[in-house]
């Protein structure tokens, strides 16, 4: 009897598993792009969102009046404005493209998408400077349309924000056509509706879904998610049935036309279904790939780095499966911030000392494998004011002048110097790092202490000032040096900006005050680097690098990155008969 | 006493405790914990900015207030909303624990049937080699970490092999049962070492009783004083021990969920610590704390219930 019950149990279950299989099978596309994302994706509502990584997901369902060419540098183009409109009087007319739709969805009558129109933008604008929801991107907003701060506080007191209350500054002149007044020169328009925090949304969508917006996207780029859930293990999105004609551009640069040469002018996006699994455990995610499972993993700066990667180069074994390795800088500077409250910092000698013992070059190759940009100062590679010959001496790896330095600062072998504290975030990774800090201060005699802190605990010490050394990394927002120049400017000491260090210069305060009244570019890249060099000269930090975007992508498929652009994933491309030659030899 | 009022006392003796954890639970979030704000506006936080979440989110409250809202939410089971994610929290508890039973109930009761059955042999057998190369076996099994089988399991039994998938989960019958099978066995592995030593002590504890002499001297075999009488009286701790583990089981396995992309409950509680998600990680603490006070009462009534000799008083 409890032999056939058995034999029965196991009958069941095999069958399940072969309809599972069979099931499966049965729903497997031909062209699906799998990628991976590291974490988990918060939400999707664009004003709430604060992670890079989410939006990638966002910038793929919805789009933005302005976009940077994915394949000129930094340059920005029309993507749901017909033009690039051109200022008048601190003002900008922008025609909106027309027949643009949203995506088909529920919160609409009949579940038609409808057509983009010129109040969805200022919706859109509006929604950005809620301040009953809280939205994380004002700064970007922050005094700079006519009439907006006031609209903001007016909002404050209501308990339901009015969107139909005027505002100065926005202009509803036609269903396609807007106009936008700044409160004085605005020089970044562009860049801040080129920005992924200023997608535009339907007001109907948040109406309909209320505080389920961020798991219900509607937008009108290239792709449509029909339910996100936060906690789920992938995303799977689906061609947007109502995204307009829009091709892969045929003026490419000639070094990428031979990559793209299969692409050059098809309907966008390249790939209808896309699956992005999320595979928080870098062990876990090379195994998919290596079993073919996924087409592009980001490499981390762990070990699977330097499993993987041998003088910049992939290993062999990888190479001969036909993988290759995407490389290329990213826009972010890490580096090591002094305290100017604390007394024993203003003592220029003792922070360049600090710089000249820190071996960058080591640091370089234990944690990063090489594959990162030693930094000079602050602004990193690929940004404008970033010199490549710029060598700056406190950043080489001298440990005799250091000791020299140290002296003359009044510490001769570290002797009267307090024990030094070096905040940083809590992680192996981080730890390691400060350890090795910690070990090339101990040759010039200088002690440190390393505290770690939980990263929302980090960041509290630094906007209070409660640290003496902290170790942090600053992504930019936009490509243009202002961005991370702004660390050091002595207006915007915190808590009334982002000058962590407390770092005060009158010529670097000059400098920075003049960027704004130039408009000639040439001038103010020059400029740039004029401050770039203050900064290596009186070290208000320790520049440590910057870092490189490195992904393994299979052979299938065309991988592309730019640092600004979030909605790059419709131009990557399967080519399906490598793929199938692949596979077929896996 | 009567069972009856026993079981009232009982009850009554969780409050107290339920008070002490919560507010506990208060201390650690609303007290110890930094401000959460700045993690939660990025790093273009200003300080006007977190005044004003720090009063959206009702951190500037008087501590009793705190306080209370932590109680209410308690009771009323209503934790309002993620900050990270704005989902119900009750909500996304509901669908992680559902997931993360998936893994641990099956996981649970075979490795209990396992531990089981294992132990009776190595009790039964004690001190022959049987015996020593059971001990020998789950010494080994728990000597070695979870890390240690994940990987292996994902690298020879998955990649290597290519028995199961690498990770990830399906919602709904029967599709996820491919994606449980590895992570169940790991589980299992993990469980039934430490299980098995326990359910032998218990066992031999028993067979060095009186009664158990008394048996033997009346004649009676082996096999019936173990059976009969042995395995009646060792099951009070075993089952106290089983009943103990229910309120976890929703909890899942963290390091399994996350390195096998199951999005339970072990897995939500990893992501709302990285997010500085404090309502999501005290509501799961309060309601852990709760399953835990119910289950700890049920286990002492059911003492009293399967075995006479323990005092009501």
């Amino acid at each position: 009897m409890l032999k056939k019950l058995s034999f029965l149990l196991l009958i069941a279950f095999l069958s399940i598993i072969t309809t599972i299989y069979l099931h499966k099978n049965k729903h497997k596309k031909p062209a699906t792009l799998n990628l991976v994302s590291l974490h988990k994706i918060k939400t999707l509502d664009p004003i709430l969102c604060i992670d890079t990584h989410s939006f990638i997901h966002i910038n793929s369902v919805y789009e933005t009046l302005f976009k940077y060419d994915p394949f000129q540098k930094n340059e920005i183009k029309p993507c749901l404005s017909k033009n690039l409109p051109i200022k008048e009087n601190n003002s900008y007319v922008i025609k909106l493209k027309k027949g643009v739709k949203f995506q088909n969805d529920e919160c609409f009558s009949e579940g038609k998408g409808r057509e983009l129109k010129s109040h969805d933008i200022k919706f859109s604008i509006l929604r950005n400077a809620d301040p009953n929801l809280n939205g994380k991107h004002f700064w970007l907003l922050d005094g700079k349309i006519k009439g907006l701060n006031r609209w903001r506080k007016n909002q404050r007191k209501k308990n339901q924000t009015d969107y139909n209350e005027e505002v100065e500054g926005l202009k509803i002149i036609d269903d396609y056509t807007i106009k936008i007044s700044f409160e004085g020169d605005n020089r970044q328009f562009y860049q801040i509706f080129a920005s992924p925090f200023s997608v535009i949304i339907p007001k109907e969508a948040q109406d309909y879904y209320k505080k389920d917006f961020g798991n219900s996207p509607v937008g009108t780029g290239p792709y449509e998610i029909k339910k996100f859930d936060p906690q789920s293990n992938k995303i799977v999105y689906s061609k947007n049935s109502n995204y307009r004609d829009e091709r892969f551009p045929t003026e490419i640069p000639e070094n990428l036309k031979l990559k793209f040469k299969n692409s050059l002018g098809k309907t966008l996006p390249l790939v209808d279904n896309i699956i992005v699994h999320i595979v928080t455990e870098t062990s876990t995610r090379l195994l998919k790939f290596k079993n073919r499972e996924v087409d592009a993993i980001n490499i981390t700066n762990d070990n699977i780095n330097f499993s993987l990667i041998k003088d910049g180069k992939l290993i062999s074994d990888l190479e001969k499966k036909g993988i290759y390795l995407y490389n290329k800088n990213e826009v972010n500077t890490s580096y090591i911030g002094f305290n100017f409250n604390n007394k024993i910092f203003n003592n220029i000698k003792l922070r360049r000392a600090i710089s000249l013992a820190f071996d960058r070059k080591k640091y370089n190759k234990l944690f990063y494998n090489d594959n990162s940009t030693t930094a000079q100062s602050m602004i990193p590679p690929s940004i404008e004011g970033y010199e490549k010959k710029y060598i700056n001496p406190y950043c080489a790896y001298d440990v005799e002048r250091a000791k020299q330095l140290l002296e003359e600062a009044g510490y001769p072998q570290g002797k009267g110097l307090p024990k030094i504290t070096l905040d940083i975030r809590s992680g192996t990774i981080y730890r390691q790092k400060a350890i090795f800090f910690k070990e090339c201060m101990r040759e010039i005699g200088i002690e440190i202490k390393i505290r770690t802190n939980p990263f929302s605990e980090l960041l509290n010490r630094i906007f209070k000032g409660n640290f003496m050394l902290f170790d942090l990394n600053w992504q930019l927002d936009f490509p243009d040096a202002e961005n991370i120049l702004q660390l050091f400017y002595s207006k915007h000491i915190t808590p009334n900006g982002f000058n962590f260090t407390r770092f005060k210069n009158e010529k670097f305060d000059e400098l920075y005050e003049k960027i704004n009244l130039i408009s000639d570019q040439e001038r103010r890249i020059i400029l740039y680097e004029e401050m770039n060099r203050i900064l290596g000269d009186l070290v208000p930090a320790i520049f440590l690098n910057h870092k490189n975007h490195l992904v393994l992508c299979q052979p299938w498929i065309s991988y592309i990155w730019t640092p600004f652009n979030f909605d790059l994933i419709q131009y990557i491309d399967i080519d399906d008969t490598i793929k199938q030659k692949f596979q077929i030899s896996k | 006493m009567n069972i009856i009022v026993y079981i009232i006392k009982r009850i009554l003796y969780a409050i107290p405790v339920f008070f002490g954890v919560s507010f506990l639970i208060f201390i650690m979030f609303n007290i110890v914990a930094g401000d959460p704000t700045i993690m939660l506006l990025g790093k273009y936080a200003t300080a006007k900015q977190m005044a004003d979440l720090r009063h959206y989110l009702g951190l500037d409250k008087a501590w009793y207030l705190q306080y209370f809202d932590i109680l209410k939410s308690a009771f009323t089971f209503n934790f309002g909303h993620s900050w990270a994610t704005k989902q119900l929290i009750s909500e996304m508890i509901k669908s992680g624990a559902k997931v993360s039973l998936t893994l641990s109930l099956p996981s649970f009761i075979i490795s209990s049937i396992i531990s089981l059955i294992i132990s009776m042999i190595s009790a039964f057998y004690r001190g022959k080699w049987i015996d020593k190369f059971l001990v020998l076996i789950c010494v080994i099994m728990m000597s070695i970490s979870a890390l240690s089988y994940i990987l292996f399991g994902q690298w020879i039994l998955a990649y290597k092999f290519g028995l199961f998938p690498i990770e990830g989960y399906e919602y709904g019958f029967p599709f996820f049962i491919p994606y449980i099978i590895l992570p169940c066995i790991i589980w299992i592995i993990l469980s039934t070492g430490s299980d098995i030593r326990f359910y032998r002590t218990i066992i031999l504890d028993e067979l060095y009783q009186d009664y158990v002499r008394t048996a033997r001297a009346k004649g009676l075999s082996e096999t019936m004083i173990f059976c009969k009488h042995i395995l009646k009286n060792a099951m009070i701790p075993i089952i106290t021990n089983l009943i103990i583990q229910i309120p976890f089981l929703i909890l899942g396995f963290l390091l399994i969920e996350n390195f096998f992309g199951i999005p339970g409950l072990g897995s939500i509680i990893l992501d709302a610590i990285n997010n500085s998600d404090f309502p999501v990680i005290k509501a799961i603490t309060i309601l852990t704390a709760s399953v835990y006070i119910v289950f700890n009462a049920i286990t002492d009534i059911l003492y009293v219930i399967l075995d006479p000799r323990i005092n009501l008083k």
